[in-house]
């Protein structure tokens, strides 16, 4: 199975030679791309002295943008697999091998999560996951217990759907989508880190109600 | 209406009209843009010239005010025409990050043939 680890990155210089190098020490059987949104500090310089594979986008199209640049090429490449994995170092590539063995069950999209075995705080970001999770419980009558998670890993067919449909983001709301159309999603429990550097792009209380208020509606209304 | 109102009106309505085909004659709005902003301006003349049009179809309607009923007219057309922006630039956008892809995609096998090397680890 030819599997594809998509790394978007952002004003990454602290941490993408960290990622990457953690990714190739973990040895595992497959490529990765890193997906330059156009970033203005000196990550393509990283990733051009490192030789690492990289596509530089020329404007920045935001996270779902460069996510679905990854998807493209995947697809183009006849990869059979893709996981998108944060350039921020959150994600820990000696989980890679689980979801992909998850995927080859037959399971369509296998989401890293965090709350599978464990319990969610109670900080205002948790509340956040619970309602996402409440409104695809509500919709889909399926539980997912971590939709916010980044670290996910969508087959062949996945791939082509969201890289070439319109309103496929790599989002809870997409999910909730998918689910709906009856393919199948499978939940594996994962440990995620702190980040290396960098902020969260969902940081700050307005733009955590603009992303809640997003994701819940296209939940409730356009799936 | 006072008849000092209805100059200032027709003026205002004339010098939008001069602007609209300014720009379009300098390029600045394709011209099939610029038909539905024509025929506003039209209407919006041919009203304030003879505002008994406006006064009959508010007597018709049953309407009190004849203003009332244009600004409901009007509003009405805006929210339409902001709906259809919001399409279009959706459709844009989509279109323009699709490009965007292709582009960086394109440049990536460029570069990897220009090494005549595949970029595997």
């Amino acid at each position: 199975m030819k599997v594809l680890v998509i790394i978007p990155a952002y004003n990454e210089e602290e941490s993408i030679l960290n990622v990457v190098k953690s990714l190739e020490n973990a040895s595992i059987d497959c490529d990765y791309i890193v997906i330059n949104d156009c970033s203005k500090d000196n990550t393509i310089k990283i990733l051009e002295e490192n030789k690492i594979n990289h596509i530089n986008l020329p404007v920045n199209l935001g996270l779902t943008g460069a996510v679905q640049t990854g998807y493209k090429y995947a697809y183009n490449n006849h990869y059979d697999a893709a996981i998108q994995f944060d350039g921020d170092g959150q994600h820990l590539p000696e989980y890679i091998p689980l979801l992909v063995d998850e995927l080859k069950k037959g399971y369509d999209i296998v989401i890293g999560s965090r709350f599978v075995d464990k319990n969610k705080g109670l900080s205002l970001r948790m509340l956040g996951s619970r309602l996402i999770s409440f409104a695809i419980k509500a919709t889909t009558r399926t539980t997912v217990k971590d939709p916010t998670s980044g670290m996910r890993i969508i087959n062949r067919e996945m791939i082509k759907d969201y890289a070439f449909e319109v309103n496929r983001k790599p989002e809870p709301d997409t999910l909730a989508y998918q689910i709906k159309k009856g393919y199948k999603v499978k939940e594996i429990q994962v440990e995620m880190k702190q980040r290396f550097a960098g902020e969260s792009i969902y940081s700050g209380l307005w733009n955590s109600v603009k992303y809640m208020a997003k994701v819940i509606i296209t939940i409730m209304f356009f799936n | 209406m006072s008849i000092q109102f209805r100059i200032l009106l027709i003026a205002l309505t004339a010098l939008c009209f001069l602007v609209l085909i300014k720009n379009v004659k300098k390029g600045n709005m394709r011209s099939d843009y610029a038909v539905v902003w024509i025929l506003c301006s039209f209407t919006l003349l041919l009203l304030s010239i003879f505002p008994q049009i406006a006064d009959f179809f508010a007597i018709q309607l049953g309407i009190i005010s004849t203003a009332n009923m244009v600004f409901a007219i009007i509003i009405f057309l805006l929210i339409i025409m902001v709906y259809l922006l919001f399409t279009k630039v959706s459709w844009l956008e989509e279109k323009q990050k699709a490009i965007v892809q292709e582009l960086a995609i394109l440049n990536k096998r460029l570069e990897d043939e220009k090494k005549s090397k595949i970029g595997k680890r």
